[in-house]
């Protein structure tokens, strides 16, 4: 699986943009350990890429959180890019979620005798499936006891 | 001694005169105030900014979706599945036809630009590759708000779920708010700890990879997994599936149609003359209704003799041939009889091949 770097070992010639921690996927490769060097012009060679990566946030919407910020958004690519970090970091969460869900409805359609059908089943997501896969990254949610 | 004081206005008006450009003249500001009045009254510039949702891929995903619910539903509803294939329930019922359109399910993305390995993509000169500057328009944050909210109902549908709870919603809507505004926090925090980026506002890459480790753990070309294999895997599978169930849909539709058919082919006089045929057949059920058609035809027919089974028939037949004889003896006559002057042989024929047919 593409992982940090795409897989690309670079010798550190190029120096410059300092040392960066690749976190490694759940499946990926050895290495882990290594710290790499993560060039400019690599991690700009792949944000030209994202042309064709059409985010689901709007680009006005992050470019309102940059204008907050103290930036100016013009560079429609550094724009683009936020908006995936940001949708891909939410649609970890919602995954996260989702299995919750399943387990939870799977382990109440094997205690109820007539369990429904696999087509049949709808996953509705509540405070319950999504409070603990908030927790593991790092957001924790209190609700009041009144409160659904 | 002459005090001076700080105020006081020169003695001798040496200063620079006045230009004509820099003052209006008693006499002309009559007309100068009607130019201004005919230019209208000052309106206050209305922003209505849309903020369109545009992704063509989760959009025809999630719809993909909905198509391949409906079809599963009616396949539910009209077959039954017995081990790997789906018999009707009722062959005569007609199942109803579904029509799609063909783009709704048409390839968005080319292959070619997502199965290579980006390091092969030739990056092609654009606009957005040479990082154009580009205006947005300026939104609220309530707007923003809302464009998240319809945002995070998108993610969910993609996902998988059916429904949520309006608070789980208000939450993926706070979270992500808080991770835009940490994750720009942090890196705005990255140009801070610099000297020469502390008053810049140019956005840089290096820092933003920087802030999205410090932030997440991981880096930011993890978005291209992400990407590739949640979007564009999920469109395909999903697309995949759509066709193979529309496939299995079109094969029920099909052989409901081919046995609607066969029922309305198998379908003829015959059966619909052997309700005369009672005598031949001796049942106690088809005498009564038999009675009832012999005495009608007698009526229709005029006929005062003893109304056999081959009597009637012949009346029956002369009565489809547009044909009323009140002479039972012409009506047991030959075949060859059985028509009209008014019609033709073609006819004639047509009644003898039936009468002999019915009578053997």
């Amino acid at each position: 699986m593409v992982g940090s770097n795409f897989g690309i070992i670079y010798h550190n010639s190029a120096g410059g943009a300092g040392h960066v921690n690749h976190g490694q996927s759940s499946g990926g490769g050895g290495g882990g350990d290594r710290e790499r060097t993560t060039p400019a012009s690599h991690l700009s060679d792949f944000m030209s890429q994202l042309e064709d990566y059409t985010p689901l946030i709007p680009d006005a919407v992050t470019s309102h959180y940059l204008n907050m910020g103290g930036f100016q958004s013009d560079d429609k690519r550094i724009v683009r890019l936020i908006s995936l970090a940001a949708q891909k970091y939410m649609s970890d969460i919602i995954d996260d979620a989702l299995q919750h869900s399943k387990a939870r409805t799977h382990m109440q359609t094997t205690n109820t005798p007539g369990g429904s059908k696999a087509k049949d089943r709808k996953f509705t997501l509540t405070m319950e499936d999504l409070q603990p896969a908030l927790a593991d990254y790092g957001i924790n949610v209190r609700k009041m006891d009144y409160s659904q | 001694m002459q005090t001076e004081h700080w105020g006081s206005l020169p003695a001798e008006d040496d200063g620079v005169q006045l230009t004509p450009d820099k003052y209006v003249p008693t006499a002309a500001k009559k007309p100068k105030l009607d130019e201004i009045r005919l230019r209208g009254d000052l309106q206050p510039d209305e922003k209505h900014h849309k903020v369109e949702l545009k992704s063509a891929l989760v959009t025809q995903t999630i719809e993909v979706m909905k198509q391949t619910e409906v079809l599963q539903s009616l396949i539910e509803t009209y077959s039954n599945k017995n081990g790997s294939s789906n018999y009707l329930l009722n062959p005569c019922l007609m199942i109803p036809e579904v029509d799609f359109p063909p783009e709704n399910a048409a390839e968005l993305v080319g292959s070619q630009k997502f199965q290579k390995p980006i390091w092969f993509t030739p990056s092609v000169d654009t606009a957005y590759s040479r990082g154009d500057p580009q205006a947005y328009p300026e939104i609220s944050s309530s707007a923003c708000r809302q464009a998240m909210r319809k945002v995070m109902c998108g993610m969910l549908r993609l996902a998988g779920f059916t429904d949520c709870s309006e608070s789980a919603v208000q939450l993926l809507t706070d979270a992500t708010e808080e991770f835009l505004r940490s994750f720009i926090g942090e890196y705005r925090g990255y140009y801070d700890s610099q000297p020469r980026l502390q008053k810049s506002t140019v956005l840089q890459l290096v820092p933003l990879e920087r802030a999205h480790v410090a932030l997440t753990g991981t880096s930011l070309t993890q978005v291209h997994n992400y990407y590739k294999h949640k979007v564009l895997a999920r469109n395909r599978v999903e697309i995949g599936e759509f066709n193979s169930v529309l496939q299995e849909y079109d094969k029920l539709m099909k052989e409901s149609q081919s046995s609607m058919q066969k029922q309305h082919n198998e379908f003829n006089g015959h059966d619909f003359l052997n309700i005369l045929d009672n005598s031949a057949t001796g049942s106690s059920q088809s005498i009564g209704g038999n009675l009832a058609m012999g005495d009608m035809l007698q009526d229709l027919g005029g006929s005062t003799g003893s109304s056999g089974t081959v009597s009637s028939q012949q009346m029956l037949y002369g009565l489809l041939d547009g044909q009323i004889s009140s002479n039972t003896s012409n009506m047991t006559g030959t075949s060859g009889n059985g028509s009209t002057g008014g019609n033709g042989n073609g006819n004639g024929a047509t009644v003898s091949n039936f009468h002999a047919t019915f009578e053997t």
